[in-house]
């Protein structure tokens, strides 16, 4: 049995409770970024699941020692110490579409479900949008066009950019890496 | 830190921090790095929830 850091721990103990409880989720955020080649350090295992399976992670989530510190129809965050589960609730087309597409990859913390990069660039652009002072989300952004440049489906983040009026900044990100 | 076989330590005085290793599994390079951060960083601060936050458009 491999050493994990804690949050690798951790990630390895939420992956397979929800998969335990037959939950859909998919890995975004921070942690998603690193199968699409851009690592950093992260604190939070940031999460996609299907809305209508909320109530069965909640459960699968106190079991584990998290408690609920926020839940909507869109979002909700777990806390047990300093560690940190956040959710997005994919309830409609377009989130359900990025979750239905999630590619399992055999890792050394388990079997992961990880968004598409389009999609990871479409959920680091509504952060970006929600609060601007995110200026993580855009190096984010910035780091995945870079990595990603060759094999990117620039047709469909671009749907996403026009969606959330940040055309000119796609423009300029695909100006800096030809 | 573990370190993969083959890979030298950094040299004394060198400013490189950490070295990058190309590996199959990106999630043991990602759990590396958490190791050296978890180190400095025993705990992590409080962080926002989502209240208030949105439009969550997608």
């Amino acid at each position: 049995m491999p050493t994990f850091s804690r949050l690798g721990r951790q990630i390895a103990e939420v992956i397979a409770a929800l998969t335990n409880v037959g939950a859909r989720f998919a890995l975004i955020g921070g942690l998603a970024l690193a199968p699409h080649k851009v690592v950093r350090a992260t604190q939070d295992v940031d999460l996609l699941t299907d809305a209508d399976e909320a109530e069965d992670i909640d459960r699968a989530l106190v079991k584990l020692g998290y408690r609920c510190l926020h839940r909507s129809a869109d979002a909700g965050n777990y806390a047990r110490g300093d560690e940190r589960v956040d959710f997005l609730y994919a309830h409609r087309p377009m989130a359900l579409k990025l979750l239905a597409g999630a590619q399992v990859l055999e890792t050394t913390l388990g079997r992961i479900p990880v968004i598409s990069v389009e999609g990871l660039l479409a959920f680091k652009l509504q952060g970006l949008a929600n609060d601007p002072r995110r200026t993580q989300d855009l190096e984010d952004i910035r780091s995945l066009v870079r990595a990603n440049r060759a094999t990117l489906n620039v047709a469909e983040v671009r749907e996403y950019f026009r969606l959330f009026n940040r055309e000119s900044l796609l423009e300029e990100l695909l100006r800096e890496t030809p | 830190m573990r370190r993969p076989e083959g890979v030298p330590a950094p040299e004394r005085g060198s400013t490189a921090a950490t070295e990058s290793v190309v590996r199959p599994d990106p999630f043991e390079t990602l759990d590396d790095l958490m190791w050296v951060i978890e180190a400095l960083c025993p705990a992590w601060p409080p962080r926002p929830t989502f209240a208030g936050a949105g439009p969550f458009i997608l």
